[in-house]
């Protein structure tokens, strides 16, 4: 009698242990400095679901992938990871390895606090896989007090973007920061300078249905190739910050470089490089063409949650938290990141009137290179591209091997 | 003894007199979770791997047979025969540099004075890790701040202030010198060993009958010498062959796939590309080029503790 009364207390201990074991998500991410921002934005999800959030931070983005999808096809998959959109989660989706999230996006969107728009790059056949991690707008970011000291401002205009950058150059100022170093940096200006001339065009070949070896392509490199010979880009060998070493961010901050193209997540990189907060200055690149419509380029890194995984049901009670004002509140507050949540305030004057400015400029959002075609071209491209900018009069050579690059991915993948 | 004499009536299993069961077998309980570790640490992964290398897989989905294709791509790859060149010049240039200096500091240092606080300066570098000194010498290579462009600039010679680690082939050539800086002491420390230990008398004799300096070097000392040479060539050999993180740090084989070598070759394949078939093949071809080599390694180091 006595051993089966403590049998019973050991069931019902064990019954009560398993739910405060399954109320516990893992969050595995490859930013590693982002680790105390989503300590503290999942910190209080504990009170609000019921559900601990652990961070589990990798130092290393390639090792971070392969754990990642190693583990995906297992029941110890992560319930919450953070991804690449587009192209990028595809074959997870393909693979049925996430959990569809459209009914955690419908509060949302019914109640009028989430753009519907904001989840297409997690879109596939209708359904969403994602909720947003990171959006960033793809802007020209410039040092304020340098562009004043030169009597310049924001430009408008194709003609005044070239103007600005003459002048820079004739105070000996390089106007634009360009790199290989990391090499995924190469794609940055392409993606652009297409943009800019032919936002139709950029999107076809994205999804290969436009040659590289088109006529709009060679227009781009000879624009590309000849900003370079005219010396309006820094030595594509600068540090931007991918190893550790960040002269690209310094120079902008000391006022030897005029404007950098890049993500709005930038921006703390430069503050943190010495430039006050307040110098910090950023526009959209006008047009090349002045009858195209207003178009900003973003990026869109999701958190998906595993379908395999245990914690699963756990997973979707902490992104309907991660969707909320209050913990995007905290996030915008921790990343000075665009806000997401229509009740969330940006953090930054920069970044509030940039979204002010996307928002009531009806600009159309485009998605970025890394994530808008497939890696298999993306990586190989960058190393084509990369070469492109240490070698400006290869340009002939890069656009057939990027095409054959493309002819061998869509030849094996017909759409 | 009897006991082993008597063939006709023992039983196939019975036991030699004094000795249990039990003393049979301990001795292979103790090798027992070495052994096991190897098999699981070291075969289990070696023939997965070599499985894996006749399969396309991408980490997802399952894996499907392929036969030889991921090899007959690899010989048609020109990534792949360009990392093949990287690595023949990287093995080589592991061989030249360090093992020569490392034998000549040896030589220069063994004897002299001060020669502690030399050796000591050669060695250093060797206590630190490759990825390491990478990071370091990218300081030293950086186009704008480094400190070799800047030297340069500083004496007049601007124009030989370079892109050094993403021109080709400079940047190939200014990893081996970073990877020699790093290797030069190790092999220098085994030189020395192999210094020490040669007899005195054959070197006074020959010091004797008049024979110094490079003929004592090239005549007695070397021919002694060798097995260490042998030895030390063999290791660099293969460790030249398979670097991996000194490359990753400075140039993650850039710019664009230019300075890869084998190792770098299938990391990017395996785990940025996610081609883990066609990586297993490269593992594969690392592994049997590897495997010569060490062959031939442990064969100098047996032979020469026989002689011992």
């Amino acid at each position: 009698m006595k051993i089966r009364k403590l049998g019973l207390m050991a069931l019902s201990l064990a019954m009560l242990a398993t739910p405060a074991l399954a109320q516990s998500v893992d969050f595995y991410h490859d930013k590693g400095n982002w680790n105390d921002a989503y300590k503290t934005v999942l910190g209080p999800a504990k009170e609000a679901t019921g559900v601990e959030v652990t961070p589990v931070p990798y130092a290393d983005t390639s090792t971070y992938q392969a754990a990642v999808r190693a583990a995906l096809r297992t029941s110890s998959a992560p319930g919450v990871f953070a991804w690449w959109s587009g192209y990028r989660m595809k074959d997870l989706v393909d693979a049925k390895l996430v959990t569809d999230v459209s009914d955690v996006w419908k509060k949302y969107t019914d109640a009028g606090l989430v753009s519907p728009s904001l989840a297409s790059a997690f879109t596939f056949d209708g359904k969403i896989y994602g909720i947003p991690n990171l959006v960033a707008y793809w802007v020209v970011l410039y040092n304020k007090k340098t562009f004043a000291e030169n009597g310049l401002t924001p430009p408008t205009t194709w003609a005044e973007l070239e103007k600005v950058a003459a002048t820079l150059k004739e105070k000996g100022i390089t106007p634009f920061g360009q790199t290989v170093e990391g090499r995924w940096p190469s794609f940055i200006w392409f993606q652009e300078l297409l943009v800019r001339s032919n936002p139709e065009f950029y999107a076809k070949l994205m999804s290969g249905k436009a040659k590289y070896t088109d006529p709009e392509v060679t227009a781009v490199l000879k624009t590309w190739a000849d900003w370079i010979g005219k010396g309006y880009f820094t030595d594509p060998s600068i540090a931007f910050g991918t190893s550790g070493s960040n002269a690209m961010a310094g120079q902008l901050a000391q006022g030897k470089l005029g404007m950098i193209l890049v993500g709005t997540w930038y921006a703390t990189t430069i503050v943190q490089s010495g430039l006050d907060a307040n110098d910090l200055g950023a526009f959209i690149m006008p047009n090349e063409k002045p009858d195209l419509s207003k178009s900003v380029i973003f990026e869109a890194g999701p958190l998906l949650i595993a379908s395999a995984s245990s914690q699963k049901d756990d997973a979707l009670k902490v992104a309907d938290y991660w969707m909320s004002a209050k913990a995007q509140q905290a996030w915008v507050d921790a990343q000075d990141f665009p806000p997401i949540n229509k009740d969330v305030k940006a953090k930054s004057p920069l970044i509030a009137n940039l979204v002010k400015e996307i928002n009531d400029g009806g600009y159309t959002s485009i998605n970025r290179f890394w994530e808008a075609t497939p890696p298999e071209i993306a990586e190989a491209a960058v190393d084509e591209l990369g070469n492109f900018m240490l070698h400006p009069d290869t340009a002939a050579q890069v656009q057939q091997n990027l095409q054959a690059l493309a002819d061998k991915y869509w030849a094996a993948h017909p759409q | 003894m009897t006991a082993t004499l008597d063939h006709t009536a023992a039983p196939l299993i019975r036991r030699p007199a004094g000795r249990p069961l039990r003393q049979l077998v301990v001795p292979y309980l103790y090798v027992l979770p070495a052994a096991l570790f190897v098999a699981a640490f070291l075969l289990y992964p070696m023939v997965l791997t070599a499985w894996r290398s006749l399969t396309h897989f991408d980490g997802i989905s399952d894996p499907t047979f392929a036969g030889l294709d991921n090899f007959r791509d690899l010989f048609a790859d020109p990534h792949f025969l360009l990392s093949l060149r990287n690595t023949v010049i990287w093995t080589v240039a592991a061989v030249i540099f360090p093992v020569t200096l490392g034998l000549v500091f040896a030589l220069a240092f063994s004897r002299v004075r001060w020669g502690g606080f030399f050796k000591t300066v050669i060695y250093l570098p060797a206590t630190i890790s490759a990825a390491a000194a990478g990071i370091l010498f990218s300081f030293v290579f950086n186009y704008d701040n480094g400190i070799l462009n800047m030297i340069l600039r500083g004496i007049g010679l601007s124009g030989l202030a370079s892109r050094w680690l993403f021109d080709v082939p400079t940047n190939t050539f200014a990893m081996i010198a970073t990877y020699t800086w790093q290797q030069t002491g190790l092999n220098m420390m085994l030189f020395l060993v192999g210094l020490q230990g040669l007899p005195p008398e054959p070197i006074e004799a020959a010091k004797i009958e008049g024979c110094t300096g490079w003929n004592l070097v090239r005549r007695i000392i070397l021919p002694m010498l060798m097995p260490y040479v042998v030895i030390t060539t063999l290791l660099a050999i293969v460790n030249g062959f398979k670097v991996f993180d000194l490359i990753w740090v400075m140039t993650q084989g850039g710019p664009g796939r230019a300075s890869e070598t084998l190792a770098v070759t299938m990391y990017r394949e395996g785990f940025i590309l996610f081609k883990q078939g066609y990586s297993a093949a490269i593992a594969v071809v690392i592994s049997v080029v590897a495997l010569a080599f060490s062959y031939f390694y442990l064969r100098s180091v047996l032979e020469q503790e026989a002689r011992q």
